[in-house]
């Protein structure tokens, strides 16, 4: 599991109080409990937990596993070469 | 024939607690819930508040807590402690309305978008709408109640939950529900509030040794009104309903008068406020006479409590004597869109109990506030038959409920 998949977890399982066993990269964010709108302020925190900016273009992500995958392409972009 | 409408339940939120019992043995010992702001909170300028201890585990998962401001949580809490003390339980109470006052809605919410929407950087979060608005309590009581029907709220500052528990008695004495969850709530000690109230030049400026005394109503020493944050929720059942299934009937919400000043927002008018007093009385079949004990709005305002005395002694008259009066918000706050539920809780205790709570602080009372004052001693009264709750708002609201002894 890679480490940014696993600060993830440690968002969702500390803003939320989702058992962490429950939460799979595969799964739908909204089978959580989270609705679009708590979502979009689940990605506030990830934002600020790795000082990125998401865009609203890419701000819809299905599951952790998408938001892992954008995290790290955000992140790339933001290291300088 | 309209139906009779009993208070079977009380749930609080409040800066003495959350046990009604014990809420009740603090005030009639006189104990003050209030205390000096954190310093975060009162920029610069000693102010005192009543702040409750309150933490929103207890009521909610953290999933659920997402978009629900503070106000919202405490309806939330004071509503389920209302309905426990029922006896009641969610499948018993399907067709009843939901009546909420609430003065300003989410502040937190609101204070967090502005603080970021005026930052460097700019990021309000998507929940600041849902978790602000003023309806937002009493739809967060219904979904927690799944509660279909009249899910209403009032905003008339600190008249808003007297009106929305006067209202609610309304719909069960025309027979439009058997239940209703009615009260307020209110939770804006935020600091861009707290400041706008400290501009007005309307808060007590509290002795620093003794912050706990800073709300003195009817005082010559008073120095105005010490803001508060909580939730009341009272169970109105029709009364019938509530004998039949052996509910503890705590008092009879029997009457309620509504006026408005129609004259200035701020400078209350004993004319109107004598006027929703009146209402009230013939509405419940009262005299003057026959009520022992009024919980006062007072809130320790230069002009606010003489004004109220000028009404009381206008309508009670030559029966003034009879009539006991007492503010306890010098030891709970105003808690605005709140302090009618909680008062009216309050007064219903005093009825239930055969005891009236004094005013604390109070001990070089002004003359110009020359009504029957319980002060700093609490009164045991057997024969109390019945109580009436003030509650004066600016914007020039007047609400009473008047509420009888169920023995």
């Amino acid at each position: 599991m890679s480490a940014t998949l696993n600060t993830l977890q440690d968002l969702i399982v500390e803003k939320y109080g989702v058992d962490r066993a429950e939460l799979r990269p595969e799964r739908a964010l909204s089978e959580y409990g989270l609705d679009s709108l708590s979502q979009v302020e689940l990605l506030f925190s990830v934002e600020e937990a790795f000082n990125i900016s998401i865009s609203d273009e890419h701000a819809h992500v299905d599951n952790l596993g998408a938001l892992a995958t954008l995290v790290d392409q955000l992140v790339a972009e933001a290291t300088p070469a | 024939m309209r139906h009779a409408v009993a208070v079977t339940g009380i749930g609080l939120i409040s800066p003495l607690g959350d046990d009604h019992g014990q809420v009740f043995e603090w005030l009639m010992a006189g104990q003050s819930g209030i205390r000096r702001l954190p310093e975060a909170l009162e920029n610069g300028v000693p102010t005192a508040a009543g702040l409750c201890d309150f933490t929103p585990e207890r009521w909610f998962t953290k999933l659920q807590l997402a978009g629900v401001d503070r106000v919202s949580q405490m309806a939330v809490a004071a509503a389920e402690l209302a309905l426990a003390d029922a006896g009641l339980a969610k499948a018993d109470i399907a067709d009843a309305g939901v009546y909420v006052g609430c003065g300003m809605g989410g502040a937190q919410a609101l204070e967090t978008a502005y603080a970021s929407h005026y930052s460097t950087r700019p990021r309000v979060s998507p929940l600041s709408v849902v978790a602000s608005m003023s309806n937002a309590p009493a739809a967060h009581v219904a979904m927690r109640f799944s509660l279909t029907g009249r899910v209403m709220t009032y905003s008339m500052a600190c008249a808003s939950s007297a009106v929305a528990i006067g209202e609610a008695a309304r719909s069960i004495r025309h027979r439009e529900a058997t239940f209703a969850i009615a009260g307020g709530a209110e939770a804006l000690l935020v600091p861009g509030v707290i400041r706008a109230w400290q501009s007005m030049q309307t808060l007590a400026t509290p002795d620093l040794e003794r912050p706990h005394t800073a709300c003195r109503p009817f005082s010559s020493q008073r120095s105005g009104l010490v803001l508060g944050e909580g939730s009341a929720f009272l169970i109105l059942e029709e009364l019938e309903h509530a004998r039949a299934r052996g509910a503890t009937v705590y008092a009879e919400l029997s009457g309620y008068g509504m006026s408005c000043d129609a004259s200035h927002l701020t400078r209350p008018d004993p004319a109107g406020q004598a006027r929703a007093l009146r209402m009230a009385l013939n509405d419940a079949g009262l005299y003057p006479a026959d009520v022992g004990y009024c919980n006062a709005h007072g809130t320790a305002t230069q002009v606010g409590d003489p004004t109220e005395c000028a009404a009381l002694k206008e309508v009670w008259g030559d029966d003034l004597h009879r009539l006991r009066v007492s503010s306890t918000k010098s030891m709970h706050g105003h808690l605005l869109g709140a302090a009618g539920a909680l008062e009216a809780a309050i007064t219903v205790l005093a009825l239930h109990h055969k005891q009236m709570p004094p005013t604390a602080h109070c001990e070089a009372p002004d003359p110009e506030c020359d009504v029957p004052l319980i002060r700093d001693r609490s009164v045991a009264t057997p024969m109390l038959e019945a109580a009436i709750s003030n509650s004066f708002a600016f914007g020039g609201n007047n609400a009473v409920l008047a509420f009888k002894s169920a023995n």
